[in-house]
């Protein structure tokens, strides 16, 4: 098998290029996951905001208010409280949320009037300020349901205050299968940005070694020798085949030792492992295409990233497809990374898409469709040179 | 009589309008030497190409060793070795490497194969260089590469095409050697240059091209037979009247005279003692000259003769 042994004999010079690519990859890989850990979702907890609370009404239903507000949160005394010095510390961060209970508030309140009952103010677009804002409105909102049914203020307080003391625990649910659910989301993430890296090193690994081969010069003396077309191209094919297979299982055993092989062999892991190997035909095929149109050594490390970012780009590896404009998306249709990066979207929960076997397959099978339209343009492309080539 | 190892009939190969070989015929016989000569584009690499199937034609037919030469006829092209104009080698591998994976390309035997690739390296003298890699090698030893990696399956026709361009002269000598050598120990060869003193010097039999068309083929001396002159003669002078030149036109054998630049040069066709019938004729006449020279029609004049231009024009 002299062609053979030649294609790995002809990698091994890119072999350091290669493995430094590789190892960046499994230690990024290995950094998230050991970071995610530790920002998963199971360690939430609720958060306590600066309040500055101004109450002009000094009423029994203020001070309850006041109350309720500093069970839960950090309440700020500011020595100057005009509107001035409150938005500077507002701009500043000293504090939070400032709620302000004009004179008035009880009577209001026991009247029904509730419009403008309280004011408030927060940072522009702060998450905080419109969660004290609920809290707020909740507690008011009781009270005066209370008020209203006929309770009297004191009652209606006490009442209040119990209702809103009871708590229930809180399960936050993913859009994930049962076993992802179980498990770390991580493993999603080291397959989300598959597709860059599988493509860099498929290209930068086939597509020399084959526009070698493609050198008019040595093709030539390769077509005057002893050994058949036929037989060199079964070659070529199986060191093709033998290069993505090997990429490929280094990138799965990489997966089994940083997550478990319980995680890569769950039924999600496994979907994952199926959809990448996938992608990593369709890495080849696009190799086999680029180096059909024999371009020079030198400008294929250019066009290897332009085809390896562009894809992921479109493709929703790097940035999330919710993100991207519709018309990008639509492009990236016809792009086989985005029917990549759907079934990863779909299985880690990145995306609101439920998980569905048929969606599943349906992009499995759109990929294999991708690669086998790029396997027939690119023998359609290399018979056409070839042809030319004899004339 | 034996089968020629080579035999084209008839060959015609045009690229659009352009005819690059133009009803060639030629015949080449075991153990020789046979030179195709051609100025650049003459056609030589297409005769080339077209013998080694790479390339199709139009018309025509090509045979060698007495069988039909196609695309797929293996059997055949594991009788020939070639040396390609430009050096085709794989620059991941070293010079090992690469005259195995040529010499494989024929030979899957690993034991014969290694003993093959031996002596092509000692054939080359490549020895001190196994472990290099090509782009190390200087012009000289990348084309000894070249050749190496053509001949080590031991093939019995083996086609150099331009095998010393842009190569120093020491390694040009020894490239020459080296082909002499192989068609000493049985190998026919075919040799393409457009440098006459190389065909002059190695070839057994010539072809000279030109257009896509075989000129004249014969041994050099049969070509140089060909035409009209046989000898220079070129004597350095101070000055020569119109008559003395004139006299010297009426010279028996002498077809052309001319003057210029104190250099009297005269063209004659066959005849013994021209040189000294001239130069009596000039102490005859009291004219002093300075050096004086002597020289044989070479294959440039045969082929200025025949196309009426310089062979590297």
């Amino acid at each position: 098998m002299p062609v053979f042994n030649l294609f790995f004999k002809t990698i091994r010079k890119m072999l350091p290029a290669l493995l430094i690519y590789l190892i960046a990859y499994f230690v990024i890989a290995f950094l998230m996951s050991s970071t995610a850990e530790k920002t998963s979702l199971s360690t939430f907890v609720a958060s306590s905001l600066d309040l500055c609370i101004i109450d002009e009404d000094h009423s029994r239903a203020s001070k309850a208010l006041t109350d309720y507000l500093d069970s839960s949160h950090n309440l700020v005394k500011l020595r100057s409280t005009d509107a001035q010095s409150l938005q500077d510390n507002l701009f500043y961060g000293r504090i939070d949320y400032v709620l302000t209970i004009p004179e008035g508030f009880e009577e209001n309140l026991a009247a029904g009037k509730y419009e403008n009952l309280v004011t408030s103010s927060k940072q522009n677009n702060s998450t905080n300020g419109y969660f004290a804002d609920q809290q707020v409105d909740q507690y008011l909102n009781s009270l005066s349901l209370y008020l209203t049914s006929g309770y009297h203020l004191e009652e209606a307080i006490e009442k209040t205050n119990s209702a809103i003391s009871h708590t229930e625990e809180v399960t936050i649910r993913h859009f994930q299968t049962k076993q992802t659910a179980q498990s770390d989301t991580t493993m999603f993430y080291f397959f989300q940005y598959m597709p860059y890296i599988m493509l860099l090193l498929i290209i930068m690994g086939i597509t020399p070694v084959l526009v070698t081969f493609n050198q008019t010069d040595l093709s030539n003396r390769m077509n005057c020798s002893a050994l058949s077309l036929g037989a060199r191209n079964v070659q070529i094919s199986l060191g093709c085949v033998a290069y993505t297979v090997t990429i490929w299982l280094l990138f799965m055993i990489a997966a089994g030792l940083i997550y478990g092989p319980a995680q890569l062999f769950s039924n999600s892991g496994l979907s994952c492992v199926l959809n990448s190997f996938v992608f990593s035909l369709i890495a080849a095929a696009v190799s086999l295409l680029i180096s059909a149109f024999s371009p020079s050594l030198n400008a294929l490390n250019m066009i290897c990233n332009v085809v390896a970012l562009g894809m992921s780009f479109l493709c929703g590896v790097f940035v999330p497809l919710s993100y991207l404009s519709d018309h990008v998306v639509m492009v990236s249709r016809f792009l086989p990374g985005y029917w990549y990066i759907r079934i990863n979207n779909m299985l880690g929960g990145f995306s609101k898409e439920p998980v569905s076997m048929d969606t599943y397959w349906m992009c499995i099978g759109i990929q294999l469709i991708f690669f086998a339209a790029i396997f027939v343009l690119y023998l359609v492309v290399s018979d056409q040179r070839r042809k030319s080539r004899a004339m | 009589m034996s089968t020629p190892v080579v035999k084209i009939e008839n060959l015609v190969k045009r690229y659009k309008e352009l005819v690059a070989l133009d009803h060639f015929n030629l015949e080449i016989e075991e153990g020789e030497i046979f030179g195709l000569l051609g100025p650049n584009g003459s056609g030589k690499t297409t005769t080339i190409n077209c013998i080694l199937s790479l390339l199709s034609f139009n018309k025509g037919s090509v045979q060698v060793f007495g069988k039909e030469m196609k695309p797929d006829s293996y059997d055949l092209k594991r009788q020939i070795g070639v040396v390609m104009q430009n050096v085709a080698v794989f620059d991941s591998l070293t010079v090992y490497e690469n005259i195995d994976y040529f010499c494989g390309l024929y030979i899957p035997d690993k034991k014969l194969r290694k003993q093959y690739v031996q002596e092509a390296i000692d054939f080359v003298e490549l020895n001190d260089f196994v472990k290099f890699y090509p782009k190390k090698l200087s012009g000289g030893l990348l084309r000894r590469l070249n050749i190496a990696c053509g001949i080590a399956h031991k093939p019995k026709l083996i086609i150099l095409d331009e095998p010393t361009v842009a190569v120093d002269p020491q390694s040009r000598n020894k490239i020459l050697e080296g082909i002499v050598k192989l068609n000493e120990q049985g190998a026919t060869i075919i040799y393409t240059s457009h440098y006459m003193e190389e065909v002059e010097q190695i070839c057994t039999r010539i072809a000279i091209m030109d257009k896509g068309k075989n000129l004249a083929i014969g041994t050099k001396d049969e070509l140089k037979q060909m035409i009209k002159k046989s000898e220079t003669i070129s004597i350095e002078l101070f000055e020569l009247s119109e008559e003395d030149q004139d006299a010297l036109r009426q010279m028996k054998h002498v077809y052309e005279v001319s003057y210029e630049d104190h250099k009297l040069t005269i063209l004659c066709s066959g005849g013994k003692h021209n040189l000294i019938r001239i130069l009596d004729y000039l102490q005859s006449k009291e004219i002093s000259f300075g050096r004086v020279y002597s020289e044989l029609p070479t294959l440039n004049d045969v082929f200025l003769e025949i196309t009426g231009k310089e062979l590297r024009d």
